[in-house]
């Protein structure tokens, strides 16, 4: 019983707890950066450890230490509410996921609980926009707002696409069972194979990554809905976003590719293949990132409403029909 | 339209300026209604300093007056002064300042290219084609001695001569280049998101580009056919001799600014070759007088990057009594402003950079009387008093 209880405080204090969820969240921004450099013929970071590992945990740091700028005629409470309930929903969302074995947290059903907080975090991030009384913060949180509408339904139909074929909302059942049934049913691979890809295009836009890093278009708006935010609070919103992307890759990893579930009887195999998929999803992001140009948010909503979702839609109108509704 | 509007200040600081000057967009949603530029803010008196130094000394503030464009500027003075003095430089040294304008031209436009790539968030672009920039700077090293500013041209002529080893390796690079850059023609011509980003965007017809007075590659973009190094005669550069074409495009919007300056840099580095090929022997500079005759007057005009520059000078022996100096970047402030309204927030950084602004070179010192409505330019003088007034109290 007590050794029970010890074991969970370590599994949500360690392992895949806070401090693993916080240093693959540091981690996964040096592999960020250091590619994204790389695609452009740049070094990126490079002094802080070896091959610059530890600078964004140095970074970090150093934000904590400087001075938060509390605006006047902002609403302060509002920023430092939302900021501290999107990154906690960042860092829930993922004791959702599937990094050894089963999760911390899984019931029948936390897709649609975890999609909701996700959505409910990113409903945080306009909130800090619109607190703000400068008109960047305020045209970024709406732009966001704007997006956030567009890409959610895709997003949510996506994800049924493999619930579906795995008649389950669990996102470890769907992650252990989603080969089998390919195998199963090949005829499945035609909605799944569409679906990963349109998925991918929803995560950018999750990631609010090139070509849709709209809302804090950096030309256009300074820094969007977060040009106001300094010191802790900045820190804070840079640790939520690694965390969004770290979510967003192991998630994607988990749902359409079972994510280390075809090793599930050793753990240690299990989480080094859910990371090398992470990472190859990481990948394209960043090479989406890095050869794209960013559109005007007329054309995001074009494509959202006239394109994506109507094909996932489709996607998954086909995969219900393939499993014979 | 609804009437509630919101002020979005782009500057004195912003990610999209690259220099400081401050423009206040009236915004409707996202859509804009209004422009008010405000440019006022790296007045360094250029024209006042040159009035007080001689023609020598002048020339090396004059090429101070734009960090890019700088041989423009020096060619424009030169030529300037040339004229009020009455003498010619020798063929050599003409065809030394085409290959200098051109090659500056070159660099110029892929800023701009790479500048415009920026703006619309495609950092990769703007980091390849900032690599190649560099090679052309290597290039302008080779030829001038100096990497960005050199005072290249000189009175009478230039300061050095190429030899036939460095022509080689000039047009070797060049040619290199124009695979680049036609590479780089097909990124903004065929890549999706670009032509979604600058197609139809800030379109502003060849009339009205007409009527606000636009210059250079903006307004040979909205189909004005006009460049001064074709159709003004200029005995200082040998444009005359190179043959070369004007670029006009007749779509008038972003896109076609972007892509008539990079046919100009391929026209350019055919420019560059021909006259590297052609160039005639003899002097590359003759000795000039160091005083023009009190009261004569010279025009340098030139085709700067960015449009017609000219310098106008009056002589007052050794130094000039007064000089003007008029920029493009100044001529297209007002078409440009013009072109925001009724686009939308998204599309102001490439409306803004497909203009190629650079606003160190024009900003001016007019005090408006409000409550007249009179306005009068003031010189570095009664400043000076009026500064010295004000401290003083």
């Amino acid at each position: 019983m007590i050794l029970e209880a010890i074991l969970l405080i370590l599994e949500v204090f360690i392992f895949p707890g806070f401090l693993f969820l916080l240093l693959m969240s540091f981690f996964i921004e040096w592999y960020k950066r250091k590619l994204f450099a790389r695609m452009q013929n740049r070094v990126g970071p490079k002094y802080i450890g070896y091959k610059g590992l530890l600078q964004p945990i140095a970074d970090f740091f150093k934000l904590l230490s400087k001075e938060v700028i509390e605006l006047e005629r902002a609403d302060n409470h509002i920023i430092d509410l939302s900021l501290l309930v999107a990154s906690s929903i960042f860092i829930y969302v993922c004791f959702f996921l599937p990094f050894a074995g089963k999760p911390l947290i899984s019931f029948e059903g936390d897709l649609i609980a975890v999609l909701l907080l996700t959505s409910a975090a990113s409903f945080m991030l306009f909130a800090i926009g619109w607190s703000m009384p400068s008109p960047y913060g305020m045209i970024g949180g709406m732009r966001l707002l704007a997006q956030v509408i567009g890409f959610e339904i895709p997003y949510f139909m996506l994800a049924l696409v493999p619930a579906y074929m795995t008649r389950s909302l669990s996102i470890f059942e769907i992650g252990r069972r989603i080969w089998p049934s390919l195998a199963s049913n090949p005829a499945y691979l035609i909605p799944w194979s569409i679906s990963v890809l349109l998925f991918l295009i929803t995560t950018q836009v999750e990631l609010e990554e090139a070509p849709f890093h709209i809302p804090d278009a950096e030309q256009e708006l300074v820094a969007g809905y977060f040009t106001e935010l300094s010191g802790r609070r900045l820190a804070l919103l840079d640790l939520a976003k690694d965390t969004q992307l770290l979510f967003c890759a192991t998630f994607m990893a988990s749902i359409f590719f079972g994510a280390g579930s075809p090793f599930c009887q050793s753990p240690l195999l299990c989480f080094i293949t859910t990371i090398i998929e992470s990472l190859a999803i990481v990948f394209f992001v960043v090479a989406i990132k890095a050869s794209a140009a960013r559109l005007a948010i007329s054309n995001v909503l074009d494509i959202m409403w006239k394109y994506l979702a109507p094909s996932s839609a489709l996607v998954l109108a086909i995969s219900l029909l393939l499993g014979g509704v | 339209m609804s009437t509630f509007t919101m002020l979005l200040p782009f500057g004195p600081q912003h990610p999209m300026l690259h220099e400081p000057a401050h423009f206040k967009f009236e915004v409707d949603g996202e859509t804009v209604v209004n422009v008010t530029p405000y440019l006022n803010y790296v007045h360094r008196g250029i024209e006042k300093l040159l009035e007080n130094r001689t023609y020598v000394q002048g020339l090396y503030v004059a090429a101070r007056v734009c960090g890019i464009c700088n041989p423009s500027h020096t060619n424009a003075f030169v030529a300037a002064i040339e004229e009020a003095m009455g003498i010619e430089p020798p063929p050599r040294a003409k065809y030394l300042r085409v290959v200098t304008q051109e090659i500056h031209r070159i660099q110029s436009h892929l800023i701009l290219l790479a500048v415009a790539a920026e703006e619309m968030g495609f950092n990769s672009l703007f980091m390849l084609i900032w690599r190649d920039r560099e090679r052309i700077l290597r290039l302008i090293e080779g030829i001038t001695g100096g990497r960005v500013m050199q005072s290249y041209d000189r009175i009478g002529g230039v300061y050095r001569d190429i030899n036939d080893v460095l022509a080689e390796r000039v047009i070797k690079e060049l040619s290199e280049m124009r695979e680049r850059i036609i590479q780089y023609r097909k990124v903004f011509s065929e890549d999706p998101i670009v032509r979604r980003r600058t197609v139809d965007i800030g379109v502003l017809r060849t009339a009205e580009m007409v009527r606000l007075g636009g210059v250079g590659p903006f307004a040979r973009a909205s189909a004005v056919d006009y460049d001064v190094r074709r159709d003004h005669k200029s005995i200082h550069v040998a444009y005359d001799e190179v043959p070369f074409n004007v670029i006009t495009r007749d779509e008038c919007d972003v896109w076609a600014r972007l892509i008539a300056r990079v046919d100009e840099v391929l026209e350019c580095i055919n420019m560059i070759e021909y006259a590297l090929k052609h160039m005639p022997s003899g002097p590359i500079r003759y000795r000039a007088p160091r005083a023009a005759p009190k009261g004569a007057e010279g025009i340098g005009r030139v085709e700067a990057p960015r449009g017609e520059l000219i310098h106008h000078t009056i002589s007052d022996g050794q130094r000039p009594y007064r000089h003007r100096i008029r920029t493009p970047s100044f001529a297209n402030v007002f078409p440009a402003a013009k072109a925001h309204i009724g686009y939308s927030i998204a599309d102001i950084p490439m409306i803004y950079v497909s203009w190629d602004p650079c606003f160190s070179c024009l900003a001016r010192v007019t005090i408006v009387d409000v409550k007249s409505g009179t306005a009068k330019i003031v010189s570095g003088d009664e400043l000076r008093k009026e500064a010295r007034r004000r401290w003083e109290k």
